[in-house]
């Protein structure tokens, strides 16, 4: 499996993308990004493996200059879903499992 | 019953298990009434003929049966000739089960299934019965009585296998049935022309037989071919389950008549799993998934399943396929993408999962 997640210029996780089967072809997985976003590929640890992909917006942000996850603080306030909310927006619920 | 010095058939059975084959008479000494009878019933041919011939008709309607009517319990039975214990059966004239020349076994037909057969006998005929047995001509008394073949026509639910009855017949008062049972054409012609009629153009009939068939009766390797099998003659239940493989099958065979619906599905497409995954949305973003990049002319097949969303929020997540394509002057190159693009316009994040699969054209 390989975790690839796209930020924005801040480190706010625009999108997390967990792929059993990737075309090893595609070079920009996340196609055209937008002025100032990247995207970084991380070890799939089994933690990470274990994830669903709405969780990494909720627990991480990204570290643009180390390109590496770095986890949220439990206790402060960090981006939680649109990436262009203010840092000190209140956290978003977390969504339920179910649906189609 | 004749005066007769022995019972003449304790006398003929007791010389037929000795072996004897015929009466010497010896000069000088008297003749007996037994010796001559013996000497007539060793010449006759009825020990041989009936049990080397069989019982039988020669002809296709000598006593056949018909007409069953279960209102009257009767039926018709055809004149003709019969063999039956070595004895020649005649009928003159057509009569029936009813009215049959001897009626002391008749009854009520039975319910349902039930056989009819021929029952053969001989009955003593003295000068009572026949005047000229009384030989008026000269000695003006009876000499020598007669032996007459006879006949009665029974029906027994149960079968009969005792030689002097011929199955003529199996009759059912339920359905109202009557089927044939005699075995017909007992002459050496008619089985010498069936013979001759069935080794068609071979010297012999076991010739013809061994062209197709073993020694066992089992049909040689080899014998059936294409022309041999009848139009239509294989169906759906003559074909063994997993007989017909592929190589068997001739291209263009199957058609989309012969496909049944809902048998095709992706395992039997040519397809390649090109993409498979989930995928994080933010509410009021779009979400990219690049899944092939450079030009193909190959069809894209999705699946997206939706695996969370918060059922408090008002959620809505479309995605569609997209191909795109790109090129630069400077420095010059083009390029081709394909896309998986999934809008949220909903107020939570949502992770959906998804697998694409490529399918060729041809």
């Amino acid at each position: 499996m390989r975790i690839l997640i796209r930020h924005d210029a801040k480190g706010h996780i625009v999108s997390a993308l967990k792929a059993s089967v990737l075309d090893p072809g595609v070079t920009e997985p996340f196609g055209p990004l937008e002025e100032g976003e990247g995207f970084i590929e991380v070890d799939p640890t089994p933690e990470l493996e274990a994830l669903e992909c709405h969780d990494f917006p909720e627990r991480f942000v990204v570290d643009p200059q180390k390109r590496k996850l770095k986890a949220v603080a439990s206790t402060a306030s960090a981006p939680k879903t649109a990436p262009d909310e203010p840092a000190d927006k209140p956290p978003a619920k977390r969504p339920k499992k179910g649906g189609e | 019953m004749a005066n007769s010095s022995q019972d003449a058939d304790v006398l003929l059975g007791t010389s037929l298990d000795r072996g004897y084959v015929r009466v010497r008479f010896q000069q000088g000494k008297p003749v007996l009434d037994r010796e001559l009878t013996l000497a007539a019933d060793l010449a006759s041919p009825r020990q041989i003929v009936g049990r080397y011939l069989g019982n039988g008709v020669v002809d296709d309607t000598g006593f056949q049966v018909f007409n069953l009517d279960v209102a009257s319990g009767d039926f018709r039975i055809r004149a003709g000739r019969c063999l039956v214990d070595g004895l020649e059966i005649r009928l003159g004239a057509d009569t029936s089960y009813q009215t049959q020349p001897n009626v002391g076994s008749i009854a009520p037909l039975p319910a349902g299934a039930s056989f009819v057969y021929l029952r053969a006998f001989t009955r003593e005929v003295s000068g009572t019965d026949d005047a000229d047995l009384l030989n008026g001509s000269d000695v003006g008394f009876e000499t020598a009585r007669r032996d007459k073949a006879d006949f009665e026509v029974v029906v027994s639910v149960a079968p009969i296998t005792a030689s002097n009855h011929f199955l003529l017949a199996e009759i059912n008062t339920t359905t109202l049935t009557v089927g044939d049972r005699r075995r017909t054409g007992l002459s050496l012609a008619t089985l010498r022309d069936e013979i001759g009629r069935s080794r068609g153009a071979t010297a012999g009939l076991d010739l013809r037989l061994a062209t197709s068939l073993d020694p066992t009766g089992a049909l040689k390797a080899g014998c059936v071919g294409s022309t041999t099998l009848a139009a239509s003659a294989v169906t759906e239940s003559r074909v063994a389950a997993l007989a017909v493989t592929e190589p068997k099958l001739a291209n263009a065979s199957i058609s989309r008549r012969t496909v049944q619906p809902g048998t095709v599905t992706v395992q039997q497409l040519a397809s390649t799993l090109v993409a498979e995954g989930s995928i994080s949305v933010n509410p009021s973003t779009e979400a990219v998934v690049v899944f092939s990049a450079g030009a193909t002319t190959d069809f894209f097949m999705a699946r997206v399943r939706v695996t969370s969303i918060a059922l408090i929020a008002q959620a809505r997540l479309d995605w569609s396929l997209r191909a795109r394509f790109q090129s630069t002057l400077f420095p010059p190159s083009s390029s081709q993408f394909h896309e998986l693009v999934l809008k949220n316009s909903g107020t939570v994040i949502c992770s959906a999962t998804y697998k694409i699969y490529r399918i060729l054209e041809a």
